[in-house]
């Protein structure tokens, strides 16, 4: 070995400081740097998982959002719904209510109208009654002379019975 | 307060007789004045009414016929009161 000009001692030395270098590189630098590495890796993966944990939430809330969207809309659409048919009977009820107390108000003014009718027309009637009578009395008073009258009272009294005293005068007989 | 019986009874006699009177107290209302032959007529239909004290008046108001008063009732055979039945026939008829 000499002889190739290696040192024995040099090499196991040199073996030596090698194996030294690598147990002091291999406990100091090595393994907390592959440490350090994993545990970057894990929170990696950690920080993946979170990531896609949140997406999926995050979907579940879009989901849920979208749901609750529709379903406040398939709300709305129903109230909007009962409210337009409530609407509709209450415009039908009130419309049928209004046709009702015009009809009512119809009537009373027909009724009324035909009182006031009937009243005035009563009333003319009256007046035509008594200004015509007023015109034969009057008529009579100036065209009846004594004979005229004297005739007249004659056949009243021949026409006159006990019968028609009684039938026809008692009534006038105020006690 | 206390009235004399004598006084009361005359009072009494003399209103009976009064009402009497005023009961059989005859008045023809007419429009003119009445006819013998009418007053003759008149009588011998209303033979129980005392025509002694008779009263004849005339009213124009009664166009023609005769309102006959015996006391407070009215027998009334009047042109006019025929025209007011008919005034009332008429009213009655609405």
């Amino acid at each position: 070995m000499e002889n190739l000009g290696i040192d024995i001692k040099l090499l196991v030395a040199q073996l030596l400081n090698f194996l030294l270098f690598f147990i002091i590189i291999n406990k100091f630098l090595v393994k907390p740097f592959l440490l350090f590495l994993n545990q970057e890796k894990k929170q990696d993966k950690d920080k993946e998982e979170a990531l896609s944990k949140i997406k999926k939430i995050e979907e579940s809330l879009i989901d849920d959002q979208t749901r609750a969207k529709a379903k406040i809309n398939q709300e709305y659409n129903k109230i909007m719904e009962q409210a337009k048919k409530d609407s509709q009977q209450i415009k039908d009820e009130m419309i049928i209510q209004a046709q009702k107390e015009v009809e009512e108000i119809r009537i009373r003014m027909k009724k009324q109208l035909e009182a006031e009718r009937n009243a005035l027309y009563k009333d003319i009637k009256e007046q035509i009654t008594t200004v015509s009578l007023n015109l034969v009395s009057d008529g009579l008073k100036e065209a009846l002379d004594d004979s005229d009258k004297s005739k007249i009272t004659k056949r009243i009294l021949m026409k006159l019975t006990t019968k028609d005293l009684i039938t026809n005068y008692n009534g006038h007989l105020d006690e | 307060m206390r009235i004399n019986p004598h006084l009361k009874n005359d009072l009494r006699k003399y209103l009976s007789d009064k009402i009497l009177t005023e009961k059989k107290k005859v008045t023809v209302t007419s429009s003119y004045v009445l006819e013998a032959e009418e007053i003759r007529l008149l009588q011998s239909k209303f033979p129980q009414l005392d025509w002694k004290t008779a009263k004849f008046v005339v009213d124009p108001s009664v166009i023609a016929g005769l309102i006959i008063n015996v006391g407070s009732r009215v027998i009334n055979l009047s042109l006019k009161e025929s025209l007011l039945n008919l005034k009332h026939l008429i009213y009655e008829s609405y």
